[in-house]
């Protein structure tokens, strides 16, 4: 009885010890970006050295146009993942419509393109492309570039962004 | 309750827990972080970019005169009297840590055109250089253009001398490193023109063909696999595909040029036209052939083509208010051929 007692209290501290390590873990994947994880997730390896220079302009408007690549081999689901986003937001984090949005997201296999996409929206703040790849071998390097368009006035950019999965 | 029947149903609560928080922990919808970023605040443009993950950060911009307002911007529409001369300033913007040269050209109906640019003489190709964040304007002048509606477009190509046959460099080219402006002239006429298409002998290529809306150029016909780099000779004549595909759920009019070192050459070897139209079915995808002649000069050669879509389309519906078109211009990746030539070899040896 003794021996249950005890067993049952160990069971017990295993159960609170589980709880609170599951309770750390989603706020610091849901918070941030692991650069050196073992596993390659969404978000990971964004990382890397940012950069950031003050350019005098004369836009009136408060607003902050972001854009990014990202692919990944989910734990379930599909083999590979990957999403190419551009947005715009106002101060308040808020949609900002301008002009034209849009993204082009390309994915490839070692040499091989797996997809094209293109999403082009007016008047609008967001442009997204979620891919995913169900083939059985997912072996190799893969690699998704996004081509982003922000035109809004007379302000046009083009940046274009990246992410690899090997 | 038992003790032990209340330390079974601390358990069941317990995995039910633990299973939530592991399924949350599997599927959680991570919101990715941004890699580019630029803010625009009342007086300053602020960007802060990934340098890892950042290959092309550049603006481009056309105004009547040298002041970023929207009120001396060029608009999509241009009206000129015959007798004018057709000049405005270009703005350029690296907004890239590194510097980098550009090289500008004019396109009149997709043709390049010799032009004065930032006070240097007449000719077709220029080349300016930024620095970290450098960003300024130069004026052009392409003097009078011929009465009737054009379709005019200034391209910037970014690193154009970077030559190096690294993987990560040409794959890093594709769908990148230019930017162009497109305007519609119209001087002393108010129509486009009606675009002759070419007739053209294409391979049609699956609909499982992976490309969609944009261009790719390969060795084989309806090949999906990437030409970065080719060891060719000295004068000979290089046969590969030019692929295009329209977009699943709309078609596409389009107009392709070949530029070999920057320079426009005739879409097949054997043939005169340098600029080709087409128009697809939404869906369809084809592979039209083209060939060059390799330069007599040994080294890193540049070749690329360029697809411009929906040609001579209004850009604006009316003064001031744009069009919903997709009129956009991407290159094709810049395939490094790397010339040698072997008649030497042999005669060394």
């Amino acid at each position: 009885m003794e021996k249950m007692k005890k067993k049952g209290k160990v069971i017990g501290m295993i159960i609170v010890v589980a709880l609170l390590v599951g309770m750390t873990i989603v706020p610091m994947v849901g918070a941030t970006n692991i650069s050196n994880a073992t596993q390659d997730k969404e978000g990971d390896g964004i990382g890397g050295m940012e950069i950031s220079k003050q350019i005098s302009g004369t836009s009136k408007t408060q607003v902050t146009w972001t854009a990014s690549t990202d692919i990944w081999h989910p734990w379930f689901g599909p083999a590979i993942k990957s999403k190419h986003l551009s947005k715009s937001r106002d101060n308040s984090g808020s949609p900002f419509d301008i002009d034209k949005i849009g993204v082009r997201g390309r994915v490839w296999q070692d040499d091989d393109l797996r997809t094209d996409q293109t999403v082009t929206n007016y008047n609008s703040a967001d442009a997204v492309i979620n891919w995913q790849y169900d083939g059985t071998y997912y072996g190799g390097d893969w690699l998704a570039r996004s081509n982003h368009v922000f035109e809004e006035g007379t302000e046009s950019w083009y940046p274009v962004t990246e992410d690899t999965y090997t | 309750m038992m003790k032990h029947e209340k330390s079974i149903v601390v358990l069941i609560i317990a995995l039910i827990v633990i299973g939530s928080v592991v399924m949350m922990l599997l599927f959680y919808d991570n919101e990715i972080t941004p890699q580019w970023k630029m803010e625009h605040n009342e007086s300053e443009r602020i960007t802060n970019y990934d340098i890892n993950k950042v290959g092309e950060s550049f603006g481009i911009g056309l105004y009547d005169s040298p002041i970023r307002t929207k009120e001396s911007g060029m608009g999509y529409s241009k009206f000129l009297d015959p007798s004018e001369d057709f000049k405005g300033h270009l703005f350029v913007s690296n907004q890239m840590y590194d510097d980098n040269d550009f090289l500008i050209f004019c396109l009149l109906d997709y043709k390049r055109v010799p032009f004065k640019f930032d006070g240097e003489d007449t000719q077709v190709l220029h080349t300016i250089h930024l620095e970290p964040f450098e960003e300024r304007f130069y004026s052009f002048d392409l003097g009078k253009i011929e009465k009737g509606g054009h379709d005019f477009e200034i391209v910037a190509i970014m690193k154009p001398y970077e030559h190096s046959l690294n993987r990560t460099f040409r794959f890093s080219t594709d769908f990148s490193y230019l930017g162009g402006m497109r305007k519609n002239l119209f001087v002393g006429d108010l129509n486009l023109p009606v675009i002759n298409y070419t007739n053209i002998s294409a391979i049609s290529c699956s609909s499982e063909y992976p490309l969609n809306n944009g261009i790719l150029i390969t060795k084989e016909p309806c090949s999906a696999k990437a030409w970065l780099t080719e060891e060719v000779k000295t004068g000979e004549c290089l046969n590969y595909t030019i692929i295009v595909a329209a977009d699943r759920e709309y078609p596409v009019s389009f107009a392709i040029m070949v530029l070999l070192d920057y320079e426009q050459v005739p879409i097949n070897v054997n043939g005169s036209n340098s600029v080709l139209f087409g128009k697809l079915e939404a869906g369809k995808k084809v592979s039209i052939p083209a060939s060059i002649t390799v330069p007599d000069d040994e080294g890193v050669h540049e070749l690329m083509v360029v697809w411009f879509t929906d040609p001579y389309e209004r850009l604006e519906t009316s003064p001031g208010v744009r069009a919903h078109i997709r009129a956009g211009t991407e290159p094709s990746i810049r395939v490094g051929l790397n010339v040698k030539d072997f008649r030497s070899e042999n005669l060394t040896y």
